[in-house]
């Protein structure tokens, strides 16, 4: 299967203007880490590109055909979010095998087999209505569905939010083991950025509705770099390269520096350190931006 | 094995190193089988992908070959190999190091050699 | 037929299945509440099974335009959020509401000619017209209160729900209705064009609303 592309998409709530063309293409039979901000638009994003919600302007396509309303497109995908424990009308009295009931139905690839073997590693109880669920179990739930759906696109949404260090580890394991097997694409949103950062083969950063950068997670971490030393040498070492989040303490200057390849060396005045996954994306997003 | 990755290299390079280490040390002797890749990226919680390429690499030098239907294992002569490559890098990547360090705070060369013929390491 | 369109009305055809089962199994407890106020009774009989007839027929209208009311926001919101097709979902929700409305419809006829009530076969011809179109309105209804939030519901449901009492009150009873000197097979036909117009109408809109609607 080849790319889902999405070209210019532009979304907006009223006047609100949360997707501002955006471009992206997500080869498949990868494992994809998109990161942003809250509000950056992320969940937006997923949503368009699964044909869950229109886009004001723009389209989606798999492999060049449409997503919208498109019955072969929407069989490849999976987008598996967090389960509203609460409707319009009082709280979410469905139960956990309603849901993947439902699922069952609707995934044409649906593992039953492995659901259950899933239900039982996360101690799930299939009775228990949604609204009751704590916020590990809803995790879980959602983790459940995702992989079990086999679909060849696979996508999460903040899966990790409510699952404590034990249960996040477990979920990295399941899903290496799964790609590892299978090589299906997986798209996973998260905001514990460093724990999952090894998992992921290429990285989308979406900022402010647009995306930032979507590259290979080591090809990236190649070029970035943690420059620091007296003021006047690191202003000099980094001329001509782009610079975020510089910070100052008396006569120490650090910058984090992102060039366009590799660098061999900032000279001898100041000391260079390489970035984590995290601590780039902080300092590309933590400046100048509205809140959230 | 290495318990963590740290984040001052490539994984794909410490992947790689690692399994050098190790041969370096006898933990893994010529002939014998090296984990798979599905098996290191489980341990490690990496990407498959990024366990293949380190693996791929250790093939491109000459330090691992594959048997077909059953996994990698190390090829005859890996050790030499990897203590040839290391000693043409080993000037660039400790030694200048140590005397960058040694400038900073002050050791002259003398006290350096002292340090060295007074160890019974090497 | 493994298509999506496929699953999705299989979905929907149990979902309408699971809902007629919901109310039957209420039904039964309430054959014996009939039962113990009808112990006085002449005609035992009779009195539950007209009762029973009566009450099925409302709450195939009541049911059926709540469930309607519940699903954009909730049950079609799930099936939306596993990758179902807008059109389907809305198709899906018409075979459900046929389906329950339906299987009721058939219960009361087979309890009217049974027990003898033949002069229920029109009230509840009229509560299948009404289920459906209540329904339609259910579904139009649901997307509002989604937008908007719950304090659509509380306003109409009471209009409704007196109204609904009203008709069938009416009905039941054989009042005549003051239509004046109309042909009453011109008016039963006026109201039956009536009604599908309505329906159409309504139905109509909830497509558009389906259609434009965000998965939240």
């Amino acid at each position: 299967m080849g790319t889902l592309s999405g070209k210019n998409i532009v979304k907006k709530y009223g006047k609100d203007t949360v997707l501002k063309n955006v471009n992206i293409d997500i080869e498949t039979g990868k494992i994809y880490g998109l990161i942003g901000r809250n509000g950056a638009g992320k969940t937006t994003l997923l949503s368009i590109l699964t044909a869950q919600n229109p886009a004001t302007e723009g389209t989606v396509t798999l492999d060049g055909q449409p997503v919208w309303e498109n019955e072969e497109a929407l069989s490849h995908i999976c987008y598996s979010r967090e389960i509203p424990q609460v409707t319009m009308f009082g709280p979410n009295t469905l139960k956990v095998k309603d849901y993947l009931g439902t699922a069952k139905i609707f995934y044409k690839n649906w593992d039953e087999e492995y659901a259950k073997e899933l239900v039982g590693l996360f101690n799930l109880n299939p009775k228990k209505k949604v609204s009751k669920l704590s916020k590990g179990m809803l995790s879980a739930l959602t983790i459940i569905i995702a992989l079990a759906s086999k679909a060849d696109i696979t996508i999460l949404d903040e899966p990790v939010a409510g699952l404590d260090v034990v249960a996040r580890e477990q979920f990295y394991k399941l899903v290496i083991d799964e790609y590892a097997q299978t090589g299906r694409t997986f798209i996973i949103s998260t905001h514990i950025i460093e724990e999952a950062a090894s998992l992921f083969e290429k990285v989308i950063i979406i900022d402010d509705g647009q995306i930032v950068l979507n590259e290979n997670t080591e090809d990236l971490l190649s070029r970035a770099y943690r420059v620091s030393g007296e003021d006047v040498n690191v202003d000099k070492a980094t001329d001509g390269y782009k610079v975020y989040h510089p910070e100052s303490i008396g006569r120490n200057k650090v910058v984090t520096v992102l060039a366009e390849e590799p660098v061999a060396g900032f000279g001898e005045d100041v000391q260079v350190e390489p970035v984590a996954l995290q601590n780039l994306f902080y300092a590309m997003c933590v400046d100048g931006r509205k809140e959230a | 094995m290495i318990e963590n990755l740290g984040e001052d290299k490539s994984i794909y390079l410490q992947i790689s190193e690692m399994i050098e280490d190790e041969i370096l040390r006898d933990i893994l002797r010529e002939e014998e089988q090296v984990p798979s890749t599905t098996e290191l990226s489980k341990f490690y919680k990496i990407n498959p992908a990024t366990a293949a390429k380190g693996i791929n690499l250790l093939v491109d030098k000459g330090i691992l070959y594959k048997k077909r239907g059953i996994g990698m294992f190390v090829c005859e002569g890996a050790k030499a190999t990897i203590q040839e490559t290391r000693k043409t890098s080993f000037y660039e990547n400790y030694v200048k190091k140590i005397i960058s360090e040694a400038k900073l705070i002050g050791i002259d060369k003398a006290e350096l050699k002292k340090m060295i013929d007074d160890t019974n390491e090497l | 037929m493994n298509s999506l369109l496929a699953r999705t009305r299989k979905y929907y055809f149990l979902a309408g299945l699971k809902l007629f089962g919901y109310v039957a199994a209420v039904q039964l407890l309430l054959v014996v509440e009939w039962t113990f106020f009808g112990v006085e009774e002449e005609d035992i009989v009779g009195f539950v099974s007209q009762n029973v007839i009566t009450f099925n027929a409302m709450f195939m209208v009541l049911f059926n335009m709540l469930f309607a009311i519940y699903g954009p926001n909730w049950y079609d919101s799930m099936v939306l959020s596993m990758g179902a097709r807008r059109r389907d979902v809305f198709w899906g929700q018409l075979i459900k509401q046929s389906v329950f409305v339906g299987l009721s419809a058939i219960l009361s006829i087979v309890l009217c000619v049974v027990f003898k009530h033949e002069n229920f076969l029109g009230y509840t011809i009229v509560a299948v017209a009404a289920a459906m179109i209540l329904g339609a309105l259910g579904l139009v209804i649901g997307y509002k209160v989604k937008k908007y939030g719950k304090i659509v519901i509380f306003g109409l449901l009471i209009i409704v729900g007196v109204q609904a009492g009203i008709w069938g009150f009416v009905l039941a009873t054989g009042i005549k209705l003051p239509i004046g000197s109309l042909n009453s097979a011109m008016i039963l036909s006026l109201i039956g064009a009536g009604a599908v117009a309505v329906f159409v109408l309504l139905e109509f809109w909830a497509y558009r609303l389906n259609q434009k609607c965000m998965v939240s």
